[in-house]
C-alpha cells in the first residue's frame, strides 16, 4: 500500500510561505522582519495569506508565531547548554551563538533532544571570538550531558558474570566495550568544576558577579562523564592511563589488543596501567561501565 | 446504539500531565491520582532516567500518551520512523489511546516544533483525514486529534474551525481530544462565541478533555499552560462535559510550575463542574 498522498498545492504554498517567515530571526526587540523574503512589506504580503483579527493586523498575527519559534528554541538551547549560557549571559548566548547556530542548522528532527547536537560543530566552524577555546569546550561538555542522558544502556558486564576464573577467561576472549553514555575529555583546566560552580546560580547572577577563575593546568587533565547506577549524569577526574584505556574501550577492544597497544606506549603510561588495571577493571565493572555487547 | 465514543474508550477520571518538577512528590507520596498523561516524545528515547521514571509510574498509575510532533497536516510524507517508535512506546505504556494535534509543523528538511494552524478547506480535510486514518490504522489504537489554540486565520478559509475539525474526525473515523481552554483562546483570538464551537462538533467522538491556563494580552490570548484555569474555561468545561456522557479529563500545566499538590487540587476542581452538570 502506498502512503504517498498528493498534497494540495494551495496548502503547500501557504505552508512554505509561513515557514519562510517564522524561521527568520526576530530582532533584538523581538520583532519580525518587516520586509518579507520576497522584498515586499510584510504588512502587504501577510494580508494576502492571513485574515485580520478583531484586534490584530495579519502581520501582527504571524509575528506571534515568529516570536514563539525563536523564544522556544532559544529557551531550549539555553536549558540544554547551561554552562555556555552562564559563560556568555543570555544576550550574548542568543546573539552570538543561539541565533546564528539555528539559522545555519535549523531543527530538522521530531525530537528536541537533537536541537543542540550540532552546536559544538558550529562553534568549531563559525565562532571566532577571543574566548573560542573555552566556548568550544563548554559546548562539548554541555552536549555530552544531554547525550548521556538518553543513550542506550548496553547489558553491563557484572561481577557475577566474571565470578569464576572460567567465566572470566571466556569473557576476556570477547571484545569489551565502554557504555555509550561514557564520554571522555582531555582539557587544559578543570572546566567541570567551573561548570558545577556556575550552575549553582542562575545565569543572571553571573552578570553581576565575577566568574570563578579557571586556571590553566600545567598538564592536561582528564575527565569522564557517565551515567551512574541511578541514571544520573556524573563526572569525575581520571588519570591519563584510565583515559587512554577507556578511549580504547569506547571503540571496543579485546584484552590482547589492549595489551598490544600498551606495549607501544610511553613507559610511565604503561607502568600506570599495569599497576592499576585490575583495580580499574573491578571499579568499572561495579559501575556497570563495561559490556561485551557493542 | 453504540456511539463512536462508547466503543471501548474508558473514562479514566481526572489526571494531570506528568512533569519533572513533580517527580519527587509523586514517588514519595504515591497520591491517589486517577491517571497521568505523558508527552510521548519525551519518552521515545533509547535509555536513561526518563524511561526509569516511566516504568516506576506505570507500576502505580494508568498512563495516556499525548504527542506534539506528529504534525499531521504537514506536506511531507508521514514519518514512519517516528510512528514506529511511537507505537513501540504504546506497547510499554499500554495507553488506551494516542492523541496529537490537528496542525502542521514540518517542511522538507525543517521541523518547526510548533503547532501551526491549517487553512480550513475541503482539500485539507481530505488530505488530513486520509493521513489520520493511516495513523490510527498503523497504531492499532484509537487515535484522537486535538483542536489548537490559534493566532491566525487564513484568507482562503472556507468554513469555521469547528466544521473543519468535525469533518476530519468523521471522515477519518477517529476521535477528538477536545481542549476547552483552546476553544476559549481561539474564540478570543478569532472573535467567535465558544458555544458556536461546542454546539457544532460531534460530541460522541470526544474521548478526552484538556483543561489549562493561558496568558491574556488583551489584543490576543496565548496558550501558555502556565496558570490556573480561568472561570470562563471552567464554564465551557461544565457545558461540554455532560454532552460527552463522561470522558477522561486532564489538566495541562507546563511552565511556571506550582507544587504537585496545588496542580492536582486544581485538576480536582473538575469534579465540581461535572457534578453541576448532573444537577
Amino acid at each position: 500500500m502506498s502512503y504517498d498522498l498528493q498534497v494540495p498545492n494551495e496548502l503547500k504554498r501557504t505552508q512554505q510561505w509561513f515557514g519562510s517567515i517564522i524561521g527568520r530571526p526576530i530582532d533584538e526587540d523581538s520583532r519580525m522582519d518587516h520586509i518579507s523574503p520576497s522584498g515586499e512589506s510584510m504588512e502587504i504580503e501577510a494580508a494576502k495569506y492571513i485574515a485580520p483579527s478583531p484586534a490584530l493586523r495579519p502581520a501582527q498575527r504571524i509575528q506571534i508565531y515568529n516570536q514563539q519559534y525563536w523564544w522556544r528554541l532559544l529557551g531550549i538551547l539555553q536549558e540544554g547548554f547551561p554552562f555556555l549560557t552562564r559563560l556568555m549571559g543570555f544576550y550574548d548566548f542568543n546573539r552570538h551563538l543561539g541565533i546564528p547556530y539555528l539559522v545555519k542548522y535549523p531543527p530538522n528532527h521530531w525530537s528536541l533532544f537533537h536541537l543542540g547536537a550540532r552546536l559544538p560543530q558550529w562553534v568549531k566552524e563559525e565562532y571566532h571570538a577571543k574566548n573560542r577555546e573555552m566556548i568550544l569546550h563548554g559546548a562539548e561538555i554541555d552536549w555530552v550531558f544531554n547525550l548521556s542522558f538518553v543513550v542506550e544502556q548496553l547489558p553491563p558486564l557484572t561481577s557475577e558474570l566474571i565470578a569464576t576464573p572460567e567465566n572470566l577467561e571466556k569473557i576476556l576472549e570477547n571484545r569489551i566495550y565502554a557504555q555509550k553514555h561514557i564520554e571522555l575529555f582531555q582539557l587544559p583546566g578543570d572546566l567541570f568544576q567551573l561548570r558545577d560552580t556556575l550552575l549553582q546560580h542562575p545565569p543572571e547572577h553571573w552578570q553581576n558577579h565575577p566568574s570563578p577563575p579557571c586556571e590553566k593546568s600545567e598538564k592536561n587533565l582528564y575527565f569522564i562523564v557517565y551515567r551512574n547506577l541511578r541514571n544520573e549524569i556524573s563526572w569525575k577526574e581520571i588519570s591519563a592511563g584510565e583515559y587512554h584505556l577507556l578511549m580504547l574501550l569506547k571503540k571496543g577492544t579485546t584484552i590482547d589488543e589492549a595489551c598490544e597497544w600498551l606495549e607501544e606506549q610511553q613507559s610511565t603510561l604503561c607502568d600506570e596501567v599495569e599497576q592499576h588495571l585490575i583495580e580499574w577493571f573491578q571499579d568499572w565493572t561495579m559501575r556497570g561501565w563495561l559490556s561485551i555487547h557493542g | 446504539m453504540e456511539t463512536k465514543q462508547s466503543a471501548s474508550i474508558p473514562n479514566l477520571g481526572i489526571g494531570i500531565g506528568l512533569r519533572v518538577p513533580h517527580y519527587e512528590d509523586i514517588f514519595r507520596e504515591l497520591p491517589p491520582i486517577d491517571w497521568f498523561e505523558i508527552i510521548s516524545e519525551n519518552f521515545m528515547v533509547e535509555g536513561g532516567k526518563c524511561l526509569d521514571v516511566l516504568y516506576r509510574i506505570l507500576e502505580h498509575y494508568p498512563v495516556v500518551q499525548h504527542g506534539v510532533t506528529l504534525a499531521i497536516g504537514s506536506p511531507d510524507p508521514l514519518d514512519f520512523d517516528y510512528l514506529k517508535r511511537l507505537k513501540a512506546l504504546t506497547k510499554i505504556t499500554k495507553t488506551p489511546w494516542v492523541s496529537d494535534h490537528l496542525c502542521w509543523g514540518r517542511l522538507p528538511g525543517a521541523h518547526y516544533h510548533d503547532l501551526l494552524p491549517l487553512p480550513y478547506t475541503k482539500e485539507v480535510i481530505n488530505y488530513v483525514a486520509e493521513r489520520a486514518r493511516i495513523v490510527q490504522d498503523y497504531l492499532e489504537l484509537p487515535f484522537a486529534l486535538e483542536n489548537l489554540s490559534s493566532y491566525v486565520a487564513f484568507q482562503k478559509d472556507e468554513m469555521p474551525e469547528w466544521e473543519f475539525y468535525g469533518a476530519i474526525v468523521e471522515k477519518a473515523d477517529i476521535y477528538m481530544m477536545l481542549d476547552v481552554n483552546n476553544i476559549y483562546v481561539s474564540s478570543r483570538n478569532h472573535g467567535f462565541e465558544p458555544r458556536q464551537y461546542y454546539d457544532n462538533i460531534p460530541m460522541d467522538r470526544v474521548l478526552q478533555i484538556h483543561l489549562a491556563g493561558h496568558s491574556d494580552y488583551e489584543a490576543y490570548v496565548l496558550d501558555t499552560h502556565d496558570n490556573y484555569v480561568c472561570d470562563e474555561v471552567w464554564k465551557i468545561y461544565g457545558e461540554v462535559y455532560p454532552r460527552t456522557n463522561g470522558v477522561s479529563t486532564l489538566l495541562e500545566w507546563d511552565d511556571n510550575y506550582v507544587s504537585f499538590q496545588q496542580t492536582w487540587q486544581e485538576a480536582l476542581k473538575a469534579k465540581k463542574y461535572q457534578k453541576k452538570s448532573v444537577e
